[in-house]
This record gives structure tokens, C-alpha cells and sequence, in this order.
């Protein structure tokens, strides 16, 4: 008898299966019509401070091209799996969203908890892109050849702000305040130690800070012993938030007075609450959200504002649309959205005009590390560009991937 | 001189709202055998009480915009509010569970207010401007001095010592000594229990807003976990100064935020980035010559 019931229940299982199946099969079917697009990213948790606005940035590239007819005469879909902002959850969210059929998967703004999406698209030989991560990391090396990011790497940041400091503003002495709590910032910083000496400026000193650290204040005391005995022009700070914001506020309590330049990640008025009466902070973005040069930035702005209700809040929703434009007119040349073919494509991107300027691929690197950036003041309760900016020469492989401590 | 001088006060001023932090874990541990992880967490929903609650990126002050004397109170009334409530719906229900439990329970509590503070203030960190007239400067003799710091400092002392009066001259102070000495004797001694206990966490609650006030004009940054970090060094100042200690608490508070000032001031350059290794392995000294912390508790060392 119990024999007998154990192989009822295989079979009844058999039979589900096979009817789950048949499901799978139909669903896929049905998919078929459409190019479906998989957003393994952070719906909720602190992640999603980055990648809500960068996946609402993909939701409306995806209707602007469905309502042009869509890609390869197909609609594209969207699917969604929720993260949680969890590097366990990401997994599982890149797997269901490519059993829904995802040819191509999206990924968490950052390196560390986007890879395991990104991971499962590049096993199921999928292309993905993460919304913004800054490590070239995020990519061929850190995860294979099908992986792109959308944002430009750290190392970038840096190097703009030393090359635009030293030949624009004239800052000649220069100390650096590294937050060491993520790679992002040391990358940063990396960026501004190899550019800034290169173009003669003297790295004055520098000091790590947590950001979670309750307080700077023997940071903010060494600092302001320098600008007095040593006049510095300018304080190169790699943080973010919010950590950055009670750095900064601590930094001019502390009767710091002096310009402070940062990478992207304190990019927004959002946060200058914190710091009354704030001027002379300065960061280098791919697209400003109020008043960027740009006219096709300038229209995005309006068209997410139209749909949202408001702009983006920081530069961090925009690289997403640039890469996906790239990525469509990959598809449309090579008439099909097989990873293969259409990375091919991308990686001969040299200079290829996008909403936010030219973008670049190549074999080994899917990240931005060469492209014009645009440097904004934040003052006044206000953000205002200042100019473009592009760094003269390449940043060496050794710095992108911080090989060795730049001299 | 005057370097060292500076250092000093910013030392004793993040030693301060350590031993703020330290006091309030330390107080409950001693009447409860509870370790409160979420007290950091207290802290977090004292400085986020201040702001109009909802997900938009720029934060509105409701409450941070009110004159400090209505502010501070008011402050201090949600906390302890939110600190008697954790008592009443998750500790009382667990007053005879072991240690261990209390501590799991008090991850709970704060993994939910997290939480909760992200669903209803959103993912991206806030700011505001809390007492802007606080972040001015005296210069004393070449010293420069935030009027913040020295707030900070003043504060700490005159709640210590409001504190030590509580609880040595007050009826309800008594009270809650006795029931840290002995908590058995102390109900057959006609002590209430459950009433001894909610009063240390509204103190509790009243030291965790003092801090929320305190840090927030320093940083005008507000994170769903913000508390967690205060919590952690405070706790580990706890341990350093006695278990179940009050003055062992203050003394771990100040000597944890001084060696840490101190060792960011005069660490070589690259060894500054394993500050708080340093830390902690002067923690470990600390224990292997005090196993029981600096003041160890009586009533604690009875029981081990």
C-alpha cells in the first residue's frame, strides 16, 4: 500500500511537472512576440536610492522605442524581480527574470550587489548591464564578457577633477580626504592621485575617514592646520552619502573654507540641507539634472519630468538611456538580440553619439573611462555647470583597476 | 599645544556621546541583563521625528523647526514613548527568558525600526539643518572651538550629573539601584518590578534623544541606520568599563571615543585606515588585564 501510494504521488508529481512544463512552454511562446527586458535591481532597500530613478530612466526609453514601433518590429516588455538590496536575492532575481525570458538583464547600480544578477545572465549567455556601477570591475573582468555598465568608471571622476582644477581653477596644492568604506571612493581617488601630480599640482596630504564615522574632528583639525601652514587650494573628498554630507557640514563647521571637490555620488541638492550657506563644491557628472549643456539631456529632463511628475534627483538615472541606445542600435544592425553578435557590435563603439554625449567600448573595458564630463557647482541651494571637461590621455589599466598605489 | 589641545576636545566631544549611548545600554543591561542593540536605533528615530515623514528626497522639519525649548521635549517624549512601547509589546512578554533571548528579541526590534524607517522616509539618506547657530566657532588663544563641541561636552556632563542625583537621592532613583543590586530582593522589598524597568528605558530613551539632537547638529545627515554605529562603540564601551556599571559605562564611553580620536590624530598616514583595529585591540587589552571591565559591577561579578 505504501508502495503503491508513493507511486501514485511520483506520478501525480510527473504529471505536475510535465503540466508546469507545458506552462513554461506556453509562457516562452507567448514571450516570443516580444524582446523582454529583465530588471534584476533593488525595488526596495537602501539600494534602491540608485536604482529606482535609473530603472524609471529604462522604463521610459522602453516606451519611447515601443512607441516607435518597438525593436526589430517586436514590443520590448519589461519583467521585474525585487533584490531587497540583498547579494542573495540578486541571484535569485537575475535567474526568475531570465526565466521569464530576459535577453537582457539589469543589474544593481554597484558592483558588489549587482555582480550575482549579472553572474547568472552571463551563465545563461545573456547580455546585462548594471544601472550604474563605477568599478571596471562591473564588466569583462569581474564578470565576463556579455557584462556592461552604464556609468563611467571612478578612476574618471578623479582624474577630471584634478586635470579641471589644476589647468582651469589654478589649484596647485591639493589635500585628499578618502572615505574608505567602499571601493568606489578609493577608486576616486585613485583617479585624482595619478591625474593631479601629473599635471604638476603636490598632493599636500592626505587622511581616510569612515562613513559611518560619528565624527571627523581630528580629520577636520589636521586639515585646517594644512590650509593655514601650508595654503592648499583645494580639498579633494571621495565619499558619499550620508556620510558626505555630515563630512562636508563638519568640514566647513570646522572654518574649512576652502573649494572641495567630490566624485558623482554627491551629486543632487537633495542633501545640502545639511550644509548651510554651502559654495565651492564642485563634481563631475554625465548629465545635470537642471541646466545641463546639453540640449538632448535638456529634453530627457522634460520627458521623465512629463512622465514621473518630477526630474531625477541626481545624475545617477540618466547613463542608463545612453547605454541602451547603444545597445538597440546593436540589435538593429546585427538584426537579432543574441548576446554574441551584439556584444561584437558594441565593442566597435568608438566616440558613438548618445543622448549624453559619445560612448566608447572596447573588448576589455564595458565601462565609460574616457568621456567628456560635466563639471557642476553646487551653491546656493542650486546645481550650475561649469563646463565640459575631458581628460587628455587614457587612464592607465593600472589605475582602473588600482593595481598599484600610483606614485 | 594648542594641536594637542584641539584633539583633546574632540576627543572628549565624541567621548561624550559615547558615554551618552554607553549610559543608556549600561542602564538597561543593569536592571535587565539586557543587551539593547536597538537602542542605536532609538537614536535613529530621534533624529528622524524631527521631519515631516514621507519618501520625498528633500526633507521638510516639522518638529526641527520648532524653538529648541518645545523641540527638546518633544523629542525626548517620542523617544521615551517608542523606548517604553519596545518594553511593553516585545521585553515584558519575555521578562523571564534568558539573556541570549533578550538580546535576539532586541536584533528584532531593531531590524523593524530599520525597516520601518526606510518604507516610510524612503532609500536615499536625508538632511536637514538642525541649530545652525551651534556650528559657529570660538577661537580661544589660537584654539578653534565649535560652540557645537563644546555643547556637546556641557550637555553630557550636566545629564551625568542629573543622572547620578536620580539615582542616589530620588525615590524612584533608589528603586531602580535596588533592583540592579538585586532585582528578587528588591520586589520583596515591595520594588515594582515591571515599573523599575519601563522607568530605565524611558531614561534610556531620554539619553538616546539627547544623542539624536546632539549628533544630528553635527552631521544634518539622516540614514535609516545612523544609530547603529553609536551603538556599536558604545557597546563596546560598556564592556570595557563594567558590565552592568554606570560609571564603568561613562568611563568606557569617553576612553573608546578618546583612544579612537587620538589613534585617527597620530597614526602614521597608512596605518590610519585599521583605526579601528587599533581600537579594538586595546579593547582586548583592556579585558585580558580587567577581564570584568574597568569598574566592574558588584552584583554582576556575584552572578558569574
Amino acid at each position: 500500500m505504501k508502495i503503491r501510494s508513493g507511486f501514485l504521488a511520483g506520478l501525480a508529481g510527473v504529471l505536475g511537472l510535465a503540466t508546469g512544463l507545458g506552462a513554461v512552454t506556453r509562457e516562452a511562446r507567448a514571450a516570443d512576440q516580444d524582446i523582454v527586458l529583465g530588471f534584476a535591481v533593488a525595488l526596495s532597500g537602501g539600494m534602491n536610492a540608485y536604482d529606482g530613478e535609473a530603472t524609471k530612466m529604462a522604463q521610459l526609453w522602453i516606451d519611447q522605442t515601443n512607441a516607435k514601433g518597438g525593436l526589430l518590429g517586436r514590443q520590448i516588455k519589461a519583467v521585474y524581480a525585487d533584490t531587497k538590496s540583498d547579494r542573495v536575492e540578486g541571484a535569485r532575481a537575475g535567474l526568475k527574470v531570465l526565466q521569464e525570458g530576459a535577453v537582457l538583464v539589469f543589474a544593481t547600480a554597484d558592483y558588489d550587489y549587482g555582480a550575482p544578477a549579472a553572474l547568472q545572465a552571463q551563465k545563461a549567455g545573456m547580455i546585462s548591464v548594471f544601472l550604474g556601477a563605477s568599478d571596471p570591475k562591473a564588466g569583462v573582468i569581474g564578470v565576463g564578457p556579455y557584462s556592461f555598465s552604464a556609468e563611467k568608471a571612478a578612476q574618471l571622476e578623479g582624474a577630471t577633477m584634478a586635470e579641471w582644477g589644476y589647468e582651469k581653477m589654478g589649484y596647485r596644492k591639493a589635500y585628499v580626504l578618502l572615505d574608505s568604506a567602499i571601493e568606489y571612493d578609493k577608486s576616486t581617488c585613485a583617479g585624482f592621485d595619478w591625474a593631479f601630480p601629473k599635471e604638476g599640482g603636490t598632493i599636500v596630504g592626505s587622511d581616510t575617514f569612515k562613513n559611518d564615522d560619528p565624527s571627523i574632528g581630528s580629520q577636520v583639525t589636521r586639515i585646517a592646520n594644512a590650509v593655514r601652514d601650508q595654503k592648499i587650494d583645494a580639498l579633494m573628498l571621495c565619499t558619499y552619502q550620508p556620510g558626505g554630507s555630515s563630512a562636508v557640514r563638519q568640514l566647513r563647521d570646522g572654518g574649512i573654507k576652502i573649494p572641495i571637490l567630490n566624485g558623482s555620488s554627491m551629486d543632487g541638492t537633495y542633501w545640502i540641507n545639511a550644509v548651510p550657506n554651502l559654495k565651492d563644491f564642485y563634481v563631475p557628472v554625465q548629465a545635470v539634472v537642471s541646466g545641463d549643456p546639453m540640449q538632448s539631456v535638456q529634453e530627457l529632463t522634460t520627458e521623465y519630468a512629463a512622465k514621473y511628475g518630477k526630474p531625477p534627483t541626481t545624475q545617477y538615472a540618466y547613463p542608463i538611456y545612453a547605454w541602451l541606445q547603444l545597445w538597440a542600435k546593436a540589435v538593429t544592425t546585427a538584426g537579432t538580440t543574441d548576446a554574441k553578435p551584439v556584444v561584437a557590435i558594441m565593442q566597435k563603439d568608438t566616440n558613438e553619439m548618445t543622448a549624453l554625449g559619445p560612448r566608447s567600448f572596447t573588448p576589455k573595458m564595458h565601462i565609460q573611462t574616457d568621456i567628456p564630463l560635466t563639471i557642476v557647482d553646487i551653491a546656493d541651494g542650486k546645481q550650475t555647470a561649469v563646463t565640459q571637461w575631458r581628460i587628455k590621455e587614457p587612464i592607465p589599466v593600472a589605475v582602473l583597476y588600482r593595481l598599484k598605489k600610483p606614485s | 599645544m594648542i594641536n594637542f589641545l584641539q584633539n583633546v576636545i574632540d576627543a572628549l566631544s565624541l567621548g561624550s556621546l559615547y558615554a551618552l549611548v554607553a549610559l543608556g545600554i549600561g542602564l538597561l543591561f543593569g536592571i535587565l541583563r539586557l543587551v539593547n542593540f536597538a537602542h542605536g536605533d532609538f537614536i535613529t528615530i530621534g533624529a528622524y521625528s524631527l521631519i515631516l515623514p514621507s519618501t520625498n528626497v528633500v526633507a521638510t522639519m516639522v518638529i526641527g523647526s520648532w524653538h529648541w525649548a518645545v523641540l527638546i521635549p518633544v523629542v525626548c517624549a517620542i523617544v521615551v514613548v517608542v523606548a517604553m512601547a519596545t518594553d511593553v509589546f516585545v521585553f515584558r512578554p519575555l521578562r523571564r527568558s534568558s539573556a541570549p533571548t533578550l538580546m535576539i528579541a532586541s536584533f528584532a526590534v531593531s531590524y523593524m525600526i530599520q525597516n520601518g524607517v526606510l518604507m516610510m522616509y524612503g532609500a536615499r539618506p536625508k538632511a536637514v539643518n538642525l541649530w545652525s547657530a551651534l556650528t559657529t566657532q570660538v577661537t580661544i588663544g589660537g584654539l578653534r572651538e565649535p560652540v557645537l563641541q563644546i555643547v556637546t561636552i556641557g550637555t553630557t556632563i550636566g545629564l551625568m550629573l542629573v543622572m547620578s542625583l536620580f539615582l542616589k537621592h530620588a525615590r524612584w532613583g533608589v528603586q531602580m539601584r535596588a533592583a540592579a543590586e538585586d532585582f528578587l530582593m528588591a520586589q520583596y522589598l515591595g520594588v515594582r518590578g515591571n515599573f523599575v524597568i519601563g522607568l530605565a528605558f524611558a531614561v534610556s530613551g531620554i539619553l538616546a534623544a539627547a544623542v539624536s539632537l546632539l549628533f544630528l547638529a553635527q552631521t544634518g545627515a539622516l540614514s535609516n541606520v545612523m544609530g547603529v554605529p553609536l551603538a556599536l562603540f558604545a557597546f563596546v564601551a560598556v564592556v570595557v568599563g563594567g558590565m552592568g556599571s554606570l560609571p564603568g559605562a561613562v568611563v568606557g564611553g569617553f576612553l573608546v571615543g578618546i583612544v579612537t580620536t587620538m589613534l585617527q590624530a597620530y597614526l602614521p598616514p597608512d596605518l590610519r585606515v585599521f583605526r579601528d583595529a587599533f581600537t579594538f585591540t586595546f579593547v582586548i587589552v583592556v579585558l585580558l588585564v580587567r577581564p570584568a571591565g574597568l569598574i566592574p559591577s558588584r552584583s554582576i561579578a556575584e552572578r558569574v
